[in-house]
């Protein structure tokens, strides 16, 4: 059972440093997507050893290991213990036992029915659904099944263009790593990492929320997500989403960490952290490229608000915290991926004529208001609530800039998918059916924290 | 005030929290009839089958598929898509210009499907394919 070594591994080296490094009071929130972005981060190095062309099982295995032991030594070498607490952020006033106690029973009653919801459709669709097989465990499979013969390069045949395979390979890898470890191919490996993957999400934004509002705006914010419809069906979809969605979550989380008080001294690491979560998000996915943009935009132009020009250098941590996984997404685009349909697909004068197409834009827009009223609900879901409960309780002055730019930073995506779907060079109904549900997971998770954190 | 007026926008998440419900019901519901059919998921089934393939193919390389399913059709992609799937890290390819190229559809639809002058057959499966090795070019 070296696989399920495998799985908590990383994390449990984030977790040794998070605890060691934070105060007291900024553990728990910090946790949680340390945690996360240490799952993304061992898919970074085992691609980097995989994609070098090493054949041998045992020497991946071997290096991958050294590679987390020299990450732990050198974390604990650059890290001091704390044995400080750290100041609580929320008036002791927070909420009353009344709505803590509503918050809690929800909160209860959305994961007993999230769980449930797992268990089962895991057991009844083991391998995923039709993305989850036909693109991110069909790669998974070439590079495990590929691996001592170099046959693992065929996953990027031309070929193979339905699969996407220009699709960054976090989970593919991911997956791979564990039945590496494994010596077989089992499916309890991409299950369990779809867990990991949606446990690391409400328990991010569930903690980070709690830390700065209280327990009972903690409750709601995990709550908001367990009780996305879409959420709980693509946890269990083996899809890539629910990841980009954590990674996303997490910038933005680590970014307002580097503003916490306790944070002091450790601002710089934790924007690192976060520019390193958002470059996974492009390690992730296409959309996650994208996100990066975004979020560095995000990061630029609250810092000039709050801070003027010199506020820029925060990028400078945001970038070098990028780096690793952003070289690895562009190394992957220059020798592996083939070109993504958008551009293979399609020539430019098409592609304008799409995007200034009236019909077509009136078509999408009304598809996305539509799946940002339900986000898979029936009659109304999660992103119409989080709105509501701003408005009524009122923008916090103190709120961390972070998440203030964080709703901002998700309508800027979504209008990017607006864009990609007037672009597209499919058949724009059929696109928004099979796709646009699994969009709007994106940025659920983050809505929820930021809306929680927020308000007042 | 506000706090009552909070109290008030939690129905709206229970509403979204409800349409969880019946999802999970359904999938409950499927996997208690697998359990009872002490069966496997349909999935892990079809990869089973698919996988029986295996021993007549090279370890690698391209392998040809042509089908009786109407291009295009779910039915189609299905078969072509999960065939890929389960076969990887072989490629299939669309078509009969591989050595070896599975048929798949009725069996009677097989002789449609491919030349049999310039194939033999390796082995028919139960579950509407068949293997096919070139003869002659």
């Amino acid at each position: 059972m070296a696989w399920p070594a495998a799985l908590v591994g990383p994390p449990c080296v984030a977790l040794i440093l998070v605890w060691r490094a934070c105060a007291r009071g900024d553990r728990l929130a910090a946790a949680a997507p340390a945690a996360g972005i240490a799952l993304g981060m061992a898919s970074v190095i085992w691609s980097a050893l995989f994609f070098s062309g090493i054949p041998s099982r045992p020497l991946l295995i071997g290096l991958d290991v050294l590679a987390w032991t020299t990450v732990l030594a050198g974390g604990l070498a650059v890290t001091r213990s704390r044995r400080d607490g750290a100041e609580p952020l929320h008036p002791a006033a927070g909420a009353g036992t009344l709505v803590t106690a509503a918050a809690a029973t929800l909160l209860i009653a959305t994961a007993a029915t999230a769980i449930a919801s797992f268990v089962s459709a895991s057991a009844v669709f083991p391998h995923g659904e039709w993305d989850a097989w036909a693109q991110w465990n069909l790669r998974a499979r070439f590079f495990a099944r590929g691996l001592a013969d170099g046959a693992w390069r065929e996953a990027f045949a031309p070929v193979l263009a339905w699969s996407h395979p220009d699709y960054p390979p976090l989970v593919p890898s991911s997956i791979a790593r564990l039945w590496a470890y494994a010596g077989r191919e089992t499916v309890l490996a991409p299950i369990a990492f779809a867990a990991a993957v949606a446990a690391a999400i409400v328990l991010t934004a569930g903690l980070a929320a709690a830390r700065t509002g209280g327990a009972a705006r903690g409750c709601l914010a995990a709550a908001a997500i367990l009780a996305c419809p879409s959420f709980v069906r693509y946890t269990a979809s083996q899809c890539a989403d629910v990841a980009l969605a954590f990674f996303m979550l997490a910038a933005f989380v680590a970014w307002s960490l580097a503003g916490l008080p306790a944070a002091a001294g450790r601002r710089r690491a934790w924007l690192a952290v976060a520019g390193l979560s958002a470059a996974l998000a492009a390690w992730t996915k296409n959309e996650g490229v994208a996100f990066l943009v975004v979020f560095a935009a995000a990061v630029a132009i609250e810092r000039i608000r709050s801070a003027g020009w010199r506020g820029l250098a925060d990028l400078g941590p945001l970038a070098a915290g990028a780096a690793p996984a952003f070289v690895m997404v562009l190394v992957f685009k220059q020798t592996l991926a083939p070109a993504s349909y958008f551009v293979a697909d399609r020539s430019l004068a098409e592609t304008l004529t799409a995007l200034f197409d009236a019909t077509r834009a009136e078509l999408v827009v009304r598809a996305m208001a539509r799946e940002l009223w339900l986000t898979g609900a029936s009659v109304v879901g999660v992103i119409p609530f989080l709105c509501v409960f701003a408005a009524v309780r009122g923008v916090r002055a103190t709120a961390p800039g972070a998440a203030r730019a964080a709703a901002p930073a998700m309508a800027a995506m979504m209008a990017i998918y607006v864009l990609a779907y007037l672009a597209t060079p499919y058949d724009v109904v059929w696109q928004l059916k099979t796709s646009l549900d699994r969009l709007v997971v994106h940025i659920v998770p983050t809505l929820a924290w930021s809306m929680m954190t927020l308000s007042r | 005030m506000r706090r009552a007026l909070t109290i008030l926008t939690l129905p709206i998440l229970l509403l979204s929290a409800w349409d969880c419900v019946p999802k999970a019901r359904a999938a409950l519901r499927l996997w208690s009839r697998l359990r009872q059919r002490h069966g496997d998921a349909p999935d892990t089934g079809w990869d089973a089958i698919y996988r029986q393939l295996t021993p007549y193919l090279p370890a690698r390389g391209r392998i040809g598929l042509v089908q009786a399913a109407a291009p295009d059709s779910p039915i189609w992609a299905r078969q072509y898509y999960y065939l890929q799937y389960s076969l990887a890290p072989r490629v299939i390819v669309p078509g009969a210009r591989e050595e070896f190229v599975v048929a798949y559809g009725p069996p009677a639809a097989w002789p449609s499907l491919i030349d049999p002058s310039s194939f033999s057959l390796v082995r028919s499966f139960e579950d509407g394919f068949a293997l096919y090795r070139r003869t002659a070019r």
